[in-house]
């Protein structure tokens, strides 16, 4: 049984992308509480408990842009697969990146998915509600 | 300048070839077997801007700037003689200090003596310059129409991305709670992005027939038309659709174009089927080295007016209550032509259009 609320990191510097996934999420089955950070170096603070983040609630779900300012998307998902401590965590990759190469390079440090960012809004939205369906209702999470 | 040549009909032969020599637009040397300059023609001192003084008697690569003063051609033309080869499309690029940087072929071959003389060597030289810089203009062009392709599709679509959910979510969150007015315009706005999504997208197909092709391989025309009609499945039981189809014969294609060919012909046959169930036939024959497939429907027809302008890219016929940026069939002629063959149309209006194309035939059956 997956806990009553369910913890989720929002990696994505664009606030546009960011509101438009509140949004999406805003209208799911379970209860869901989304921490959102702007690029990877907070990314990484957050899932360590680290300065701001000491009291963080571990994520049950992570979504992660690839393109961000300081550490990107690549970077942060090779680091949380390397880590014991972080690399059950379900990663979402959700970007606006078509490229094959970022597809493969994804896969490649175990990615559990890969979602371009579709352009029309009840697309996305529908995107984001089935990644929540799926990852949230359908698929078992490991505990915290 | 005495050479001996073929006759044509009628001509003498010596007065002949010296009107060729004299007329022709190529330059000319004859050379003898030490590489010497025995005569040129007068097109060979226009192109090089030099005189008889300067040229006969001299040796080839004192020539001029030096231009072919290049071993690998000497030891060619050295070769002619003696072991009666020919010397074809030799490449020279020379920067002059006048005429500036120019692309020659030379052709050179054994030239049989008249009479007591010595056999001699005629070179012929080629000024391919225009001819390589326009290939070179083609390419850097081609590389950015890429780099455009690339900008419309990567660098626009976040912009577009925002203007269209966001348009979409004021609609959604305020509609009937603003006023009659503001409902309007944010439909407008919500709209004409959803107009402009599919205009980035079919301007992006469109450049990439171009920039992205794969290589033509021998290719089952039958093989792609089934998955276009898998695709197609779900409307074709919606609409009642018919489809015949008879076996076509092979191609040498790109099987993605073709399939974006296909697809782009039976989206057109079911979005003109004026009300009725569409109705499409798709046929083929070959054609020496050409096969040739129409696809025909009984739909609302062309008027022969438009014959020539529904190709082209964004002209469209019918108001905005069609869907489509117009651009279906100017996509479908690039294809076409990409490949070497033809696109185009017969129609009655009110009695369908029959769409006619070639493409290469493949020899593998």
């Amino acid at each position: 049984m997956n806990a009553q609320t369910v913890e989720i990191l929002l990696v994505e510097d664009n606030p546009g992308d960011v509101d438009l996934t509140l949004e999406a999420l805003n209208e799911a089955k379970l209860r869901n509480h989304v921490h959102v950070v702007e690029d990877g170096v907070k990314a990484m603070e957050f899932l360590r408990r680290e300065g701001p983040y000491e009291d963080a609630p571990r994520p049950d779900l992570i979504l992660l842009d690839l393109n961000m300012p300081r550490k990107d998307g690549r970077e942060v998902l090779r680091e949380i697969k390397e880590d014991p401590d972080l690399r059950r965590i379900p990663v979402v990759v959700l970007t606006t990146s078509q490229a094959e190469q970022d597809v493969l390079d994804a896969y490649e440090h175990r990615a559990n998915a890969y979602i371009v960012k579709p352009v029309g809004f009840e697309q996305f939205f529908s995107a984001i509600q089935s990644l929540e369906d799926f990852w949230l209702t359908v698929v078992r999470l490991p505990r915290r | 300048m005495g050479v001996t040549s073929h006759s044509m009909k009628g001509a003498q032969p010596q007065t002949l070839s010296d009107a060729v020599v004299r007329t022709i637009r190529e330059p000319l040397l004859i050379l003898d077997a030490e590489l010497r300059v025995q005569a040129a023609n007068p097109a060979f001192y226009r192109a090089f801007r030099t005189d008889p003084e300067a040229t006969v008697g001299s040796l080839l690569y004192e020539l001029g700037e030096g231009q072919w003063a290049i071993p690998v051609l000497r030891e060619l033309l050295e070769h002619i003689l003696p072991q009666d080869v020919a010397v074809e499309d030799f490449e020279v690029s020379h920067e002059f200090r006048e005429l500036g940087l120019r692309h020659m072929l030379l052709n050179a071959r054994r030239l049989e003596a008249s009479g007591e003389g010595q056999p001699l060597i005629l070179l012929a030289i080629l000024d391919v310059t225009e001819r390589i810089q326009t290939q070179r203009d083609l390419e850097r062009s081609n590389q950015e129409l890429e780099r455009f392709a690339y900008v419309a599709s990567h660098d626009l679509q976040e912009p577009l991305r925002m203007v269209a959910s966001y348009t979409r979510l004021l609609a959604r969150r305020y509609e009937g709670r603003l006023d009659e007015r503001a409902d309007k315009y944010i439909r407008y706005a919500a709209e004409g992005a959803e107009r402009m999504k599919t205009l980035i997208q079919d301007l992006l197909a469109y450049s990439r027939v171009g920039t992205q092709a794969g290589d033509p391989v021998p290719t089952d025309p039958d093989r792609v038309l089934d998955e276009v009609v898998r695709d197609f499945a779900l409307r074709i039981r919606e609409t009642g659709a018919r489809l015949k189809r008879e076996p076509l014969p092979r191609v040498r294609v790109d099987p993605g174009q073709l399939r974006q060919l296909f697809q782009n012909l039976l989206e057109n046959a079911f979005k003109f089927s004026d009300g009725k169930p569409p109705e499409v036939q798709i046929t083929g024959s070959r054609d020496g080295a050409w096969t040739r497939i129409t696809v025909q429907d009984a739909g609302v027809g062309i008027d022969p007016e438009y014959f020539e302008r529904v190709f082209l890219v964004f002209q469209r016929l019918h108001g905005r209550d069609i869907e489509g940026t117009g651009i279906g069939l100017a996509l479908c002629r690039r294809i076409v032509e990409h490949h070497g063959g033809r696109l185009w149309v017969e129609s009655e209006p009110g009695r369908g259009a029959t769409f006619h194309f070639t493409l290469p035939a493949s020899e593998v059956e």
